[in-house]
């Protein structure tokens, strides 16, 4: 492991001793998520995503793999994976403008504010929202359907093909900004609440239109799949596989521990593999950092492999612990529906699945 | 995807749907995200005019006052009731009544039984101990006679269903041998109040299903409502939990999974392919099912067939309910639709009331040991 990596798993270890692993299973919002922040700015953890020369740590897509799979291990960190996003914005506002950055990099960055990226088309290409030129602008119409709802909170970059095609541009979407409605907040199963953005001939001045972000888009995207999702999901499942063959060796039925049994054995043989192959993708994703076009598809592949496997592993543990298991008295059930939503979260897995496909296919051929 | 169904089986499934889509359905979103309850009234309301339309107790024998629907009536009206997230309200199902007191001599007839299927009183089944889940017969409960005609139980049960709200609970405990006297695990009637059983907890859960711990203290159960043998609990069990194990949750299963694919299906999110598929193994389950529903109903030896049923149906239902749900994508994770719900109620079943595994080692040894042949599970009804 190279020392940069081992020295941010160092700091990770830190986060969680001090402040994640004493909380609840399922602690409660907001001081816990205020606790968090304090102790990242603390122990330099804050901002790690954004390069130096844009006021960030500027660590490489490794390191923060490091970081979130560590934050993952325990359900606590899952729970409140929130409070990892703050002073993370994204990456089209490092090169913004300097009022641009002014007005919106430098408040996330103070953790006054929370930016997060939307894709405004999925993968497929599918459009939920049109753009038409104006003077001084563009207008924006269109909906967009289950956006966590802590993307509304703050400020949204919404990101767009460009009308007369071409590159991608994006929209700094405020909450002032006449004719977008986040509409109110919708339950889900899990801890998320999810929103739906309207766009109802919404103007935005080319003050507010991020040109030719396509580059820092995708790569945002990309590093927010391999070292947030796929890397989180990796070190939740892989934490939880290891509490199930505890259990596993503990608890007896008809005279032997239950690990004793193919229907277990073969339960923690399948979760092994998959964390296998899940460490394996989210170490290619991470160190191929989003520099190529073969890159970003590899952390779309490691999003896809490592959350699918995720939830099924989570499954399993919550299966050999029983009825313990389904309960709440354990943290499985809860982190299986934390986990169901990174299934779709930055692209749904199945879309996302099926765009690559070719490219998958055509890399299995000699 | 229909099997072939009794006329008059098929009349009353068709109305119980229609009960569940006129009455159920539009209290959905009442129900709390985490809990199977419904204000008292609106239950009060439910209960009368399910006996108003002569729903309930349908599958009750007739010399008890039921309407001798028998197993396959009970899949049936259960399997539309599996089409709203409503199905798993406890007092829903007080119509029918825990199966085991069909073989009560007179006495728990009429003091358990018959205010049962009246809807009066409401039982739940406190077997599941902490170090004895699959292991059913590793039981620590004990339950020793006090030379008064009396059983003084001690002991912590865990995972009950609907204890919280039951009038008594079917305790399952362990009769120490004595010199010239039977032991082994033996089955009480204890009524909710009785001194010394103590209610402690509700277990919260990932669905609505919130399940108690129960503590017993030197808790006082008469001789009469001794139900069976002593340290024949389990023979009693064998002959009821297969039946069970077909009727209770597989139709349920497959209720849900039916109505979630359809919401897919009509909503267009659904590949053809993959609804092909999972719509295909739904159907293979359900027709096991009715089959093996048929054969309980002839008084055969449904054992092997119930775990096969039930491993069979409810992974299938749970797999349709979560691919749909991954279909839908955001919305299918959001409370928008039943779908979470479903899936969050779902996931109990392989594991409560014997888990996946336990049903496939039950398959495996009987297949192994020759008690059951592949070539005779399905013989021609």
């Amino acid at each position: 492991m190279p020392d940069a990596v081992a020295a941010a798993r160092v700091a990770a270890r830190a986060l969680v001793e001090s402040v994640l692993a004493p909380q609840a299973d399922r602690p409660a919002d907001a001081g816990v998520l205020a606790a968090i922040a304090a102790e990242r700015r603390r122990l330099g953890l804050w901002g790690v995503t954004v390069p130096a020369e844009a006021g960030g740590r500027g660590w490489s897509w490794p390191q923060q793999a490091a970081l979130q799979e560590e934050c993952h291990r325990v359900p606590a960190g899952v729970w409140t994976g929130q409070a990892l996003a703050a002073g993370e914005p994204p990456a089209p506002l490092y090169g913004a403008a300097a009022g641009v950055r002014e007005r919106y990099l430098r408040p996330c960055l103070d953790g006054r504010r929370t930016a997060v990226q939307v894709w405004g088309a999925d993968h497929g290409g599918i459009q939920g929202v049109w753009v038409r030129p104006a003077r001084g602008g563009v207008v924006l119409r269109g909906h967009l359907e289950g956006v966590p709802a802590y993307a509304a909170a703050d400020l949204v970059l919404l990101v767009l093909p460009r009308p007369e095609g071409g590159g991608l541009d994006a929209y700094l979407c405020d909450r002032d900004l006449a004719g977008f409605d986040a509409g109110p907040a919708g339950e889900t199963m899990g801890r998320m609440r999810l929103v739906d953005l309207t766009y109802q001939d919404c103007f935005v001045p080319e003050g507010r239109v991020l040109r030719d972000c396509d580059l820092p888009a995708r790569r945002w995207r990309a590093n927010r799949q391999a070292a947030v999702l796929a890397a989180g999901a990796l070190g939740a499942a892989l934490a939880s596989l290891e509490q199930g063959i505890a259990y596993a060796r503990r608890r007896v039925t008809f005279g032997r521990p239950i690990g004793d049994r193919q229907a277990i054995q073969w339960m923690v043989a399948d979760g092994a593999r998959e964390v296998y192959g899940a460490q394996v993708l989210v170490a290619r994703a991470a160190e191929g950092g989003g520099s190529s076009a073969e890159a970003l598809d590899e952390a779309v592949r490691a999003k896809v492999y490592a959350t699918e496997a995720a939830c099924r592993i989570l499954d399993r543990v919550i299966q050999i612990h029983g009825a313990y298991g389904y309960s709440r008295d354990l943290p499985f059930e809860g982190l299986w529906r934390e986990l169901a939503a990174y299934r779709f979260l930055e692209g749904r897995n199945d879309e996302l699945l099926a765009a690559l496909a070719p490219a998958t296919v055509s890399g299995l051929q000699l | 995807m229909d099997v072939e169904l009794p006329a008059q089986v098929r009349r009353w499934k068709d109305r119980m749907h229609r009960f569940v889509a006129e009455e159920l359905m539009p209290l959905e979103p009442d129900l709390p995200p985490f809990a199977n309850r419904l204000p008292a009234e609106d239950i009060a309301a439910l209960v009368r005019r399910m006996k108003d339309a002569g729903l309930w107790a349908l599958a009750v024998p007739r010399e008890f006052g039921g309407g001798g629907l028998g197993w396959v009536g009970l899949c049936a009206l259960r399997e539309a009731l599996g089409h709203t997230t409503l199905c798993s309200l406890g007092k829903l199902l007080g119509a029918e009544p825990p199966v085991l007191l069909y073989d009560a001599g007179e006495d728990l007839r009429a003091r358990y039984l018959l205010p049962t299927i009246a809807g009066e009183r409401y039982g739940c089944f406190a077997l599941t101990e902490p170090e004895a889940g699959s292991d059913a017969a590793n039981l620590s409960l004990s339950a020793v006679p006090d030379g008064t005609g009396h059983y003084l139980l001690n002991g912590r049960k865990v995972f009950s269903s609907h204890a919280d709200e039951a009038d008594y609970a079917l305790v399952f405990g362990v009769v120490p041998q004595g010199p010239g006297q039977a032991g082994g695990i033996t089955l009480f009637l204890v009524d909710r109040g009785t001194p010394g059983f103590h209610w402690v907890r509700r277990i919260e859960t990932m669905g609505g299903d919130r399940p108690s711990e129960l503590v017993f203290e030197n808790c006082r159960v008469p001789d009469a409502n001794r139900l069976g043998a002593t340290g024949k609990a389990f023979d009693l069990a064998q002959r009821w939990f297969a039946c069970d194990r077909i009727a209770l949750q597989p139709p349920i299963a497959l209720g849900a999974a039916a109505r979630s694919l359809a919401l897919a299906q009509a909503a267009g999110v659904a590949p053809a392919l993959e609804l092909g598929r999972l719509a295909l193994g739904l159907h293979a389950a359900r027709a096991m099912l009715y089959h093996a529903a048929a054969k309980a109903d002839r008084g055969e030896d449904v054992r092997h067939d119930a775990s096969l049923v039930k491993a069979t149906a409810t992974s299938a239902a749970l797999e349709a309910v979560e691919r749909a749900m991954a279909w839908f994508g955001p919305r299918g994770y959001s409370r928008a639709l039943p779908l979470e719900r479903y899936y969050r109620d779902l996931r109990r079943f392989p594991i409560a009331a014997g888990t996946y595994e336990i049903q496939q080692f039950v398959v495996a040894r009987g297949l192994l040991r020759g008690y059951a042949g592949l070539d005779r599970m399905a013989a021609p009804l």
